[in-house]
């Protein structure tokens, strides 16, 4: 029969949950986390066309043209140059970036694991190979390599997002491995190592759980990026044709300013501003309390 | 000694100040233009781009010109003595060149008198072998190939500049027979075109490879280097020894233009010797902003609106008070082009099916495209030639170039598609990731959806759309063509069958009974039963619906109250000399 050990302790709280109760503790982090969330809902309207959105922000009224923000009740933000209601289309934007953030972490945190923890794990030739391929993305400036992939390969969802987790999966990748380096000598491995675990385990099992909180705040910081990049790539013109992104109101704001028209700019603004400020914020402070060596200092 | 020397002194002085006294000082007359582009080397084989032919039309003269004040683009003779005599088969032109048409060279050191010699019937031939020599890899070598006779086995066998091309020799020194391999009337305009422009071998001679940054032409103004600041400011002044012309007789001058420049002006100007200007000053303005303040500012005689400034400055058609008040007046004219949108011919489904086509012309907003994109400064196109040229008919309606939603949809059912139901998504070639041409796509897209077709929008730049329609591969595509010469031709050779991709047929049509009225009236001389012709082939081709049609777009330029005689010209060069301006009223409005 076995011996059952009852410990006088009661069980204590994992160090995930004591990282959320940190985070929660952070009044402006869950102010802006509401505010994500908040965003994450728009996007969802947007995706299932309630309210039938997705029709609204399509639909040309070529006699409402240029309507002005707050004169009429049915286009809060007014209406643009084919007299489409300005604010349906910021949301529909919130879809596409929210898309494009979301897919390009998910193809980026795969890639950057296999070559971030194998290489500082094993060290040896394949570190040197992937120590190489990282150098020479990071040689080339991130926006060229995106750019060019665009032009040949084609402009869609995913070749964009596709684009971004190429380019974007190098600092994480570094950052693992630095993190698989120092781990590997540290007693919790080298006891899994004497108990007989194999690589995948101590790998999968025992590292990287202690190293996932530089992937999530990665993961959350990694939209703020995609966003100002498809901004920049929609106004040079290279972004996704025919659906309205935040980046292609900013585009088309740029011929209608001269002449007093400003509606596509305000919205598109203020709704990137927002989600980006929100996004910034509840991502540092997840840093801090996802990361074991600041749980005293909050 | 030292005090005669000081009242000799101011015996001179005096002396001067009274002989002086008696002359008024001449005020020197100055005009102001601009380009909005830099200027490249003034070699006329590669004068592709209109603003170095702007300039350089200026300071050399071609064969022929055109007229200054008819409604119409005719030629004149410039360095042509007369028009050509023309065999009755239309092969042989024979030209003669007038004798007073002298180079000169304000350096000095090409022709040290600067007075050089008279250009001659051998310069001409020198610059139109140029153009065929394949080594100089000109941009208006299209213009000629396969026409002259001779020529393109010149330039094949070698580029042998000893040697004679039967088809464009000098008989004498100032006689060319030019032997065509076909009727090409429109040839005669190419001899107005700053291709051929002739060029002083000596000049080559004597600079070698930098030749082409001199200019030395017989035209009414010589390049004042000087005072020519390069990429900024190019100074022109009066030839001293040009051969003269006088501003054509104010009978001679069009409706239009007479309503324009007012009867009265004409009238004074009417066999003026000219040119009237001292110096033409010619600015590169690349910022349209800077264009724009220096115009406001009285520094440029004339200009034209910028797109950021068009709502500020014209409303309703008309200009703002405060411009009228400064005496700023609008000329607006339309312009030899025409943009299009074009189906694939050769598609399966949108080739196959003219019901189709129409019933998509129709569901495109020709109106509203025309109000969102060009602010009104177009107009919309009926067929494809413009107004302005022989074969335009006013009063022809193309029923396809206007929107009518109901009748697109009948038309599509018509064409055994109710609603859409049974076709492809259909690709739209982009051409540049410009947010008006992004535009441009999403209102086709939104147009087509309004009638039940599916268009996809492919992105591409320039080179990738030209290789893919020279390909026969853009399904659907939008474009735009401007005028290389005056003459309808030049317009309906683009839905000419023969001429189908990589010629400049991108819509691949091929109509026969279209093809034989261009074969007829393409190679005749212009006329009353050309234009018919012209007119007739437009009206299938309208039908057919190759195209949905888009606009002919309109000039819109302003100009100061001091400019005297400006008469819109879309094509030709060399303006600045039927130019005046009253340098009294610029003085009191501007100050300076």
């Amino acid at each position: 029969m076995a011996q059952k050990i009852v410990s006088k302790y009661k069980e204590g709280k994992s160090p995930f949950v004591l990282s959320m109760i940190r985070l929660g503790r952070n009044k402006l982090a869950m102010a802006a986390l509401f505010i994500v969330v908040f965003y994450i809902m728009l996007a969802a309207i947007g995706q299932f066309n309630i309210f039938h959105i997705k029709d609204i922000a399509s639909n040309n009224d070529f006699d409402l043209r240029y309507m002005k923000p707050f004169q009429n009740i049915h286009h809060i933000f007014g209406t643009d140059n084919f007299g489409r209601d300005v604010f349906a289309r910021a949301i529909m934007g919130t879809k596409i970036s929210l898309f494009l953030g979301f897919l390009s972490g998910l193809l980026m945190i795969p890639i950057a694991i296999f070559f971030g923890s194998l290489s500082g794990y094993y060290s040896g030739w394949f570190d040197d190979i992937a120590m190489y391929i990282m150098s020479v993305i990071v040689a080339i400036p991130g926006m060229l390599i995106i750019l060019s992939l665009i032009q040949v390969v084609g402009r869609s969802f995913f070749t964009i997002a596709f684009a971004f987790a190429i380019t974007g999966w190098v600092g994480l990748a570094r950052v693992i491995r630095g993190s698989f380096m120092q781990a590997k000598e540290f007693e919790y491995v080298l006891a899994a190592k004497n108990l007989g675990a194999g690589d995948a385990r101590i790998i999968f099992k025992h590292i990287l759980p202690n190293i996932f909180h530089f992937i999530i705040v990665r993961f959350v910081l990694n939209f703020v990026g995609v966003i100002k990049s498809e901004v920049f790539l929609a106004y040079i013109g290279l972004s996704i044709i025919g659906v309205p992104t935040w980046g292609t109101m900013l585009d088309d704001s740029k011929l209608e300013l001269m002449s007093g028209n400003w509606q596509n700019l305000i919205a598109a603004t203020i709704f990137m501003f927002l989600f980006l400020v929100s996004l910034n914020i509840f991502g540092d402070a997840l840093r801090d309390a996802l990361d074991p060596k600041l749980k005293n200092v909050v | 000694m030292k005090k005669i020397f000081i009242a000799l002194l101011l015996v001179v002085l005096v002396g001067s100040v009274f002989a002086g006294g008696n002359q008024e000082p001449k005020e020197e007359k100055v005009l102001h233009r601009y380009v909005v582009a830099k200027i490249k080397p003034f070699d006329p084989a590669q004068m592709t781009d209109l603003y170095t032919a702007s300039i350089y039309g200026d300071i050399a003269e071609a064969l022929f010109q055109y007229k200054y004040t008819t409604d119409t683009y005719q030629l004149e003779p410039a360095i042509a003595e007369s028009m050509p005599e023309v065999s009755a088969d239309g092969l042989v032109y024979t030209i003669k060149l007038r004798k007073d048409a002298y180079f000169y060279d304000p350096m000095k050191e090409v022709f040290p008198k600067g007075k050089g010699r008279a250009v001659n019937a051998h310069d001409f031939v020198y610059s139109v072998k140029r153009l065929a020599d394949p080594a100089n890899e000109s941009g208006g070598w299209w213009l000629y190939d396969g026409y002259i006779k001779g020529l393109n086995e010149w330039a094949e066998a070698g580029a042998d500049y000893s040697k004679v091309v039967e088809g464009f020799k000098a008989l004498d020194d100032y006689t060319i027979q030019l032997t065509l391999t076909k009727p090409y009337p429109q040839i005669l305009y190419t001899f107005a075109m700053s291709f051929t422009y002739p060029v002083p071998k000596e000049m080559v001679d004597t600079y070698g490879d930098e030749w082409a940054n001199y200019a030395i032409g017989t035209g009414a103004y010589y390049l004042d280097s000087d005072e020519t600041i390069p990429d900024s400011q190019y100074v022109l002044s009066k030839n001293p020894t040009w051969h003269g012309m006088t501003f054509p007789k104010a009978e001679d001058a069009g409706k239009m233009v007479t309503e324009k420049l007012g009867a009265d002006v004409l009238k004074k100007y009417s066999g003026k010797k000219l040119p009237f200007v001292d110096k033409v000053v010619w600015y590169v303005l690349e910022e349209s902003s800077v264009q724009w303040l220096k115009f406001l500012n009285g520094e440029l005689d004339y200009s034209g609106i910028p797109k950021d400034n068009f709502d500020s400055t014209v409303i309703n058609g008309k200009l703002t008070p405060e411009m009228i008040e400064k005496g700023i007046t609008l000329d607006v004219n339309p312009t030899l082009d025409v943009t299009y949108n074009f189906f694939n011919m050769e598609d399966p489904i949108l080739g196959a099916n003219k019901k189709l086509r129409q019933a998509m012309s129709m569901a495109y907003n020709h109106e509203k495209a025309l109000e969102i994109f060009y602010n009104g400064r177009a107009e919309l196109a009926q067929t494809l030639i413009p107004p302005g040229l022989g074969g335009y008919d006013p009063d022809f309606k193309n029923p396809y170039a206007t929107y009518n939603l109901e009748k697109a949809k009948q038309l599509l059912a018509e064409a055994g598609y109710p609603g859409g139901e049974g076709l492809p998504t259909f690709k739209y070639q982009m051409y540049s990731s410009s947010s008006t041409h992004r535009q441009m796509v999403e209102f086709f897209i939104d147009n087509m959806k309004d009638l039940g077709i599916t268009v996809e929008a492919v992105a591409g730049d320039w080179p990738t759309f030209l290789q893919r329609i020279d390909k026969h591969e853009v399904q659907i595509g939008g474009i735009a063509w401007g005028a290389d010469y005056p003459d309808a031709q030049n317009f309906l050779q683009l839905n000419y069958g023969p001429n189908k991709a990589p010629g400049p047929n991108a819509a691949n049509y091929d109509n026969p009974e279209f093809n034989a009225l261009y074969d007829k009236g393409a190679f005749m001389q212009q006329s009353p039963e050309r234009d018919e012709i012209y007119a007739k082939a437009a009206q299938i081709a309208a039908e057919d619906c190759p195209w949905i049609m888009g606009v002919h777009r309109l000039s819109y330029a302003l100009k100061q109250p001091w400019l005297l005689t400006r008469v819109f010209r879309d094509i030709g060069a060399g303006y600045s000399k039927y130019l005046d301006i009253d340098v009294q009223m610029r003085k009191e409005k501007t100050g300076n």
